[in-house]
């Protein structure tokens, strides 16, 4: 099956179906649940990136902070994706075409592939090991990464 | 100021997709604001 | 009331930087989406805050020391909400004014926000016996717990002014109507 048709599929499925039938639903569940996801996504990165970078709560060790950032920052993962991947569905077809849902993805998939495979290995013994300049370039990065994902999915809203 | 020679695996993967991140962002970013901008004029003149 | 409300609406809506937001190309999608993503700041913040009261994070950490370290970037998080959230209601007053939704929201707002100040006077008072807890004492758990539900209604209620399903060009209750603030013609 390629890109296109699973797409077409989606949209046609009971998951599409019911976002697509319910506004109520699609608007609590889908959207307003995802920016729920969102704020506790978006909080674990700023707790955790402002503290290695050494603007907040510099008298609390960036190990327990970033250790207890990143716990929340999963359950927040998969909420936001379990709601993303119901939104989607509902509006596939026009997702497929759209160029800020894929940038969307593209930063989604490497903000995720950035943070378990670079940023966790990383930061997950202790920290004064590491050369602090690299702590903060990791961190600026990610800040970027998320607010490319936050800002592009704000705008797949505003277009076609 | 920035010793690279001793920095570990770790380290040094970190700062290179670090790097490559914030070089595509920039990329990316300078791309839609030069796109706003010229719509902009277009819609403003 | 709602006439009353109705006609100020009305009148900010008359005015050129009203019009001049919404009409604008982007300016209203750019205060719109910065709304909306500084959730992240100032939701983000205050989440870890009453994570921390219910011992659900950071929990080996004096409770006292992350609420005051977390509050100035939370503080400075709502106030960017604050002053985008007037310019998007001044953008669209008629609108806004009459969303069942935004009503709702505003009544969430109030209740958090006096939620908040208590729950942050019986903390000063009574934090330094038990800020190295992992949880907060009872009474300032269910604080920290109504502080959540109470968002998570501002959020749903803040989305859901976009659909206009109750506004008063449609057929509602008479109760609805005067909740949303519909005015007979």
């Amino acid at each position: 099956m390629d890109l296109f048709s699973f797409f077409l599929w989606a949209e046609s499925s009971f998951l599409g179906e019911i976002g697509k039938t319910y506004g109520g639903v699609y608007a609590t569940f889908g959207q307003s649940l995802h920016l729920t996801a969102l704020a506790i996504l978006g909080g674990s990165v700023l707790v955790a990136d402002l503290r290695l970078l050494g603007v907040i709560m510099r008298d609390v060790p960036s190990e327990v902070v970033a250790d207890q950032a990143h716990r929340w920052f999963k359950v927040a993962l998969v909420l936001i994706i379990l709601t993303g991947v119901f939104m989607a569905a509902a509006i596939a077809q026009r997702m497929y075409y759209s160029p800020f849902f894929w940038a969307k993805m593209t930063a989604l998939a490497t903000g995720i592939l950035f943070v378990f495979a670079i940023k966790r290995p990383l930061l997950k013994g202790s920290h004064d090991q590491i050369a602090p300049w690299v702590i903060k370039l990791t961190a600026v990065a990610s800040l970027m990464i998320w607010f490319t994902v936050a800002a592009t999915g704000r705008w797949i809203g505003f277009s076609g | 100021m920035v010793d690279l020679k001793s920095l570990s695996i770790r380290e040094k993967i970190a700062v290179i997709s670090s790097s490559v991140v914030l070089g595509a962002g920039a990329i990316y970013w300078m791309f839609q604001v030069k796109a706003v901008i010229e719509l902009l004029q277009l819609a403003y003149g | 009331m709602n006439a009353w409300l109705l006609q100020v609406a009305e009148w900010l809506y008359s005015t050129t930087w009203s019009r001049s937001i919404e009409e604008s190309f982007y300016l209203y999608n750019w205060i719109e989406t910065t709304h909306v993503l500084t959730v992240m700041l100032s939701l983000g913040m205050l989440l870890f805050i009453d994570l921390r009261m219910l011992g659900l994070t950071m929990n080996r950490v004096s409770a006292v020391k992350i609420a005051n370290r977390l509050n100035l970037p939370m503080l400075i998080g709502f106030a960017i909400m604050f002053i985008t959230g007037l310019l998007l209601f001044y953008a669209k007053p008629v609108y806004t004014i009459q969303s069942i939704w935004f009503r709702v929201k505003m009544g969430l707002l109030l209740l958090a926000f006096i939620n908040a100040l208590v729950f942050h006077r019986r903390m000063t008072e009574s934090g330094a016996t038990w800020e190295n807890e992992p949880r907060a004492p009872l009474n300032l758990r269910i604080g920290a717990a109504m502080s959540l539900g109470l968002w998570l209604g501002v959020i749903t209620t803040g989305r859901l002014i976009a659909y206009d399903w109750y506004h008063c060009y449609r057929d509602l209750p008479a109760w609805l109507g005067a909740v949303a603030g519909c005015v007979a013609d």
